[in-house]
């Protein structure tokens, strides 16, 4: 009788380990990345690619299941099906139920969506497989093929032994002191949507308006609009006479996650980030623009740096390693979970700015692609979050939000629009 | 191309009102007179989204699902195992009997407080499945005289009120403030009170005399006032805070 071939297993790595225990219907812990197309979508053609696509990203087929201790990935032998978009974007995935991926690949029209658990995968990770889903689209519904991949993986070979590795964890020194940990930050006090509701704001500028401002006033485009998000925060804080005094007095503080891969050279296509957090105190007074981008420049050099990020990186790998966190079974690890993340992570943060910065396809599929979104995952303490990407000529600025109000939005957008900078805005509200 | 004249920036053609500020804006959409597709139809085509629907509803339904099918096989277990043992080991039967009409109560009472049917329908169910059980525990005990004079007026009492103190809060243009549901449950418990002290005094003493309940009266309705005034002095944000953690 043939033995049954084995099922491969991976680990969780060192960020994504938190995630499974604290997902919730609101907080789905999944981030979506999107793809417009200059025709509509095939169906059909969209299955193929997803096929070809997945067999070369074996650590994403995979499904989750319960250890004694913590969470593992099982690998799955069936294949992932394409959905119609019908519902919210960025919803909960039960993925420890069987048959049920970390991610789902849906379309609508001419767009293509990846939504993916931050369980498996930061935005690098991400953005390689969609980027690989594109050219493998390209291939089997226009006949198209690419020579280079621009970040994309070629289906044709083998996954490098580094690519579902913990990068952490290789980098991990304990000799290393690790970071202070963060204080209470300010929180909107917007009511929330219902739950199962996630509300999309996207603000499409021209790239180009953007580097000539971020050149004006010598900063990244990250930096200038991260400086643009602080102003509106404190405009928005400043004139609403409602907000009670102990959140007037908390600090401001935006959560920026940084890809570890340039500091820290690696293959992975799992988690490899860590979150730099600059705050301002309005109590100090009130900071004009100048200030701002001033003192995300100063933040960053002396933030963004190999020995600054090692220290987060061993805060990270340590937590895991404590004995008692350890031993603790999962199912207490998932009670426990939720409530430390709130306290130690989210309550840490007002909001966060994730930039994924310029998205390159390979020129030969470029004239069929319109238009890369990137988008957070909701969250029920960090109300709104910002994401962005430049693509050709456009920089997509995302807010996700569990809110109706279209407060800090409003004011950001329109600081944007006095500078000049024209924008069009694109929602999924009602 | 659509602009919001106070925010100054492009929207889609489909929008009514600009989604920063809520400022209308105009129908300017150039709507093709030749076009195969009516209008209606070519503002769908260019919508970016599609209306989408909340599958957290489905999510709750699935899961009560299923833990009203757990429930229900416990019960539908416990009442076979019983039959069989009244069955083939009749030692204690009056208990058995008592213990099966209680089971086969439960399995109602769980059937219409998971909420499957319209809201009078559950109330209405709750209320039948009471008097079956009153009605039944009477009959198991030799004394339907009890059922008569205290269960039937009590439960009857009960379904009246409840059932206003639902309409009312259906009707009740604050439905959505959340300090008025408390007050309708207190006032329900100050007549309910009154109701079953004029019952039990009635069969005691022929006559109604209240007593207890004047006091439970008085004490609710001042709960309630206190109530309604502290909820209307909260701030907006004490008001989230509450409505956030005790799921209103």
């Amino acid at each position: 009788m043939r033995k049954k071939k084995k099922k491969a297993w991976y680990k969780l790595d060192n960020a994504g380990k938190l995630y499974p225990s604290i997902a919730s219907t609101r907080r789905s812990t999944v981030f979506r990345l999107s793809a417009k197309l200059s025709e509509d979508i095939s169906p059909e053609s969209l299955q193929i690619a997803l096929e070809n696509t997945i067999e070369r990203f074996p650590y994403y087929k995979v499904n989750l299941k319960k250890g004694m201790f913590w969470y593992y990935f099982e690998e799955v032998r069936h294949v992932p099906k394409i959905q119609k978009e019908t519902h919210y974007p960025c919803m909960f995935l039960k993925f420890t139920k069987k048959k049920t991926f970390p991610f789902r690949v849906l379309y609508y029209k001419h767009y293509i969506h990846f939504e993916i658990s931050h369980s498996v995968a930061d935005g690098t990770g991400a953005m390689s497989f969609l980027k690989t889903l594109l050219i493998q689209y390209m291939k089997v519904h226009y006949g198209i093929y690419c020579k280079r991949l621009e970040g994309a993986k070629d289906v044709q070979k083998k996954p490098h032994p580094q690519e579902s590795e913990d990068a952490f964890k290789r980098y991990y020194d304990p000799s290393i002191p690790v970071p202070s940990s963060n204080k209470k930050a300010m929180h909107f006090p917007f009511p929330l949507v219902e739950k199962g509701r996630y509300i999309f704001l996207t603000g499409i500028v021209p790239v180009k308006k953007l580097k000539e401002l971020s050149k004006a006033y010598s900063c990244t485009i990250t930096q200038f609009i991260t400086a643009l998000y602080f102003e509106a925060i404190q405009d928005y804080v400043n004139q609403t006479k409602t907000l009670q005094k102990h959140q007037k007095d908390k600090r401001i503080v935006i959560n920026i996650p940084v890809d570890l891969r340039q500091l820290f050279p690696s293959q992975s296509m799992k988690n490899f980030f860590v979150s730099l957090t600059p705050e301002i105190d309005l109590r100090l007074g009130t900071y004009t623009l100048e200030e701002l981008i001033a003192y995300l420049k100063g933040y960053m050099q002396l933030h963004y740096t190999k020995k600054n990020v090692s220290r987060y990186i061993t805060r990270n790998v340590k937590n895991e390693r404590i004995l008692f966190v350890r031993a603790l079974p999962l199912y207490f690890k998932n009670l426990i979970m939720p409530y430390i993340y709130v306290k130690y992570g989210e309550k840490g943060y007002t909001t966060s700015v994730s930039n994924l910065g310029l998205v390159r396809l390979p020129d030969e599929i470029q004239p069929y692609v319109e238009a890369i979104e990137f988008y957070p995952a909701p969250s029920e303490v960090n109300k709104i979050k910002m994401c962005l990407c430049s693509y050709k000529d456009h920089c997509y600025i995302s807010f996700g939000k569990t809110i109706n109000s279209t407060e800090i939005e409003k004011i950001f957008f329109r600081k944007l629009r006095k500078l000049g900078v024209p924008i069009r805005i694109e929602t999924n509200q009602d | 191309m659509a602009y919001c004249p106070k925010c100054g920036v492009e929207v889609d053609d489909t929008v009514k009102s600009c989604p920063l500020c809520q400022f209308p804006i105009p129908d300017v959409h150039a709507f093709d007179e030749q076009s195969p597709y009516k209008k209606d139809e070519t503002l769908e085509i260019l919508k970016k989204y599609p209306q989408a629907y909340n599958i957290y509803q489905d999510y709750r339904l699935k899961v009560k699902n299923q833990i009203f099918f757990a429930v229900l096989i416990v019960f539908v277990s416990a009442i076979v195992i019983m039959s069989m043992i009244k069955f083939f080991y009749p030692v204690s039967e009056p208990i058995l009997r008592v213990v099966l009409v209680i089971t086969i109560s439960l399995v109602f009472y769980v059937f219409f407080l998971f909420g499957y049917l319209r809201p009078f329908l559950n109330i209405t169910g709750v209320f039948m499945t009471t008097l079956y059980l009153s009605y039944a525990l009477a009959r198991l005990s030799g004394g339907q005289a009890w059922f008569l004079d205290y269960a039937l007026p009590l439960n009857v009492l009960a379904y009246i009120s409840v059932l206003s103190a639902y309409y009312m809060y259906k009707k009740s243009k604050n439905k959505r403030h959340f300090g008025f549901f408390p007050t309708f449950i207190i006032l329900t418990i100050a007549i309910l009170c009154i109701g079953i002290d004029a019952v039990v005094s009635m069969n005691i003493h022929e006559t109604i005399r209240l007593s207890w309940s004047i006091i439970v009266a008085v004490g609710c309705l001042s709960v309630a006032i206190i109530l309604r005034i502290v909820t209307r002095s909260l701030t907006e944000n004490m008001k989230e805070v509450i409505r956030r953690r005790l799921h209103l």
